[in-house]
């Protein structure tokens, strides 16, 4: 299993598809997607912080 | 007390320069704090508060962190290393890595010498918060310039070569007790796809390189991204403590390494 990928030709498949033939589409993308969640939680929070000040005051 | 001022207590307010998180606790950008410091004005304490807070949050979890978790502009920039991989760009030449280091100083040595808080104006990140929370368009070009740059003249030119935050942040994960380690590394097959996708691709050799004995890749200019983790099909990489001694001695690489 663990040599599985080695079969996918680099020339032949796109970038990356090693890991998500070995590993399945989310744990291939697990930390990109969760970034992207952190990222724009962060952006929202202030997004949102500053829609309510403008309604409380 | 109205519902709105309610929730709003549970919020950030402010932006990623100064903002309060819960309506008490303060949290500033270490180098905007920095510049009014150089500037010559004694910052206000809950600025000074926030900066020492921010630091001692990114000094435990990894200081580069802040880049690849938080940091609006990564979008930016990831957008371009992604464009580049799509169309297949060939490899630019390389500009220093420590070009950032330079930066960070010009950027705390303008202010001493003009009392202004002067890169605040050019500084993409809070840029992008003015841009979204403001409407306020008046820095996108930056972005804009930031993308072209990446995408077409140097690949990873802003993010790994030239900006100050992420060079400050990076000399705060120096001390992070968290770190990417190559736990399996004998099971590296040379694929390099670790090397295409990692920002920071000068990290990666002293843990892959034949005879290395150190997993933790230590170099602080490492983002923590886990693009490394993610793209490796025999999972050589795992997030570590540094500090835990389970994973310090390893018996020396034997692979020959194309790194
Ligand atoms: S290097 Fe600068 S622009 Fe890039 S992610 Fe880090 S702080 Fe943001
Ligand atoms: S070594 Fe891994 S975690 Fe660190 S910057 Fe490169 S891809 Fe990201």
């Amino acid at each position: 299993m663990i040599n599985q990928h080695r079969s996918a030709s680099k020339s032949t498949t796109r970038f990356g598809h090693a890991a998500v033939t070995e590993l399945g589409w989310w744990r291939a993308h697990r930390f990109l997607i969760l970034r992207r969640l952190s990222q724009l939680s962060v952006l929202s929070l202030f997004a949102i912080g500053y829609f309510f000040r403008f309604m409380a005051f | 007390m109205p519902l709105a001022t309610f929730l709003g207590l549970w919020l950030f307010k402010g932006n990623l320069s100064s903002s309060l998180l819960l309506d008490t606790i303060p949290l500033s950008d270490p180098l905007a704090t920095l510049q009014v410091l150089m500037s010559g004005h004694w910052p206000e304490l809950s600025l000074l508060l926030g900066a020492v807070i921010v630091v001692g949050i990114y000094a435990l979890l990894g200081g580069r962190v802040f880049c690849s978790w938080v940091c609006p502009v990564n979008i930016i920039t990831d957008l371009a290393s992604w464009t580049r991989r799509r169309l297949s760009l060939p490899r630019t030449s390389e500009i220093p890595q420590n070009l950032r280091y330079y930066m960070l100083a010009l950027v705390l040595i303008l202010p001493i010498l003009t009392g202004f808080t002067v890169w605040e104006w050019l500084n993409p990140v809070p840029i992008v918060y003015r841009a979204l929370l403001f409407g306020a368009g008046s820095g996108l070009w930056i972005l804009a310039v930031i993308f072209l740059l990446d995408t077409f003249v140097v690949e990873r030119a802003w993010c790994s070569h030239l900006c100050p935050t992420g060079a400050l942040f990076s000399l705060i994960g120096k001390v992070s007790p968290v770190k990417v380690a190559a736990v399996r590394a004998d099971a590296c097959d040379n694929c390099m796809d670790c090397f295409t996708v990692c920002p920071e691709r000068q990290v990666l050799k002293p843990v892959l390189k034949k005879g290395s004995t150190q997993p933790f890749i230590l170099n602080s200019d490492c983002t923590l991204c886990g693009r490394c983790i993610d793209v490796c099909a025999p999972r050589v990489f795992q997030y570590k403590n540094r500090f835990n001694s389970k994973y310090s001695n390893r018996i020396p690489l034997k692979v020959e390494s194309k790194l």
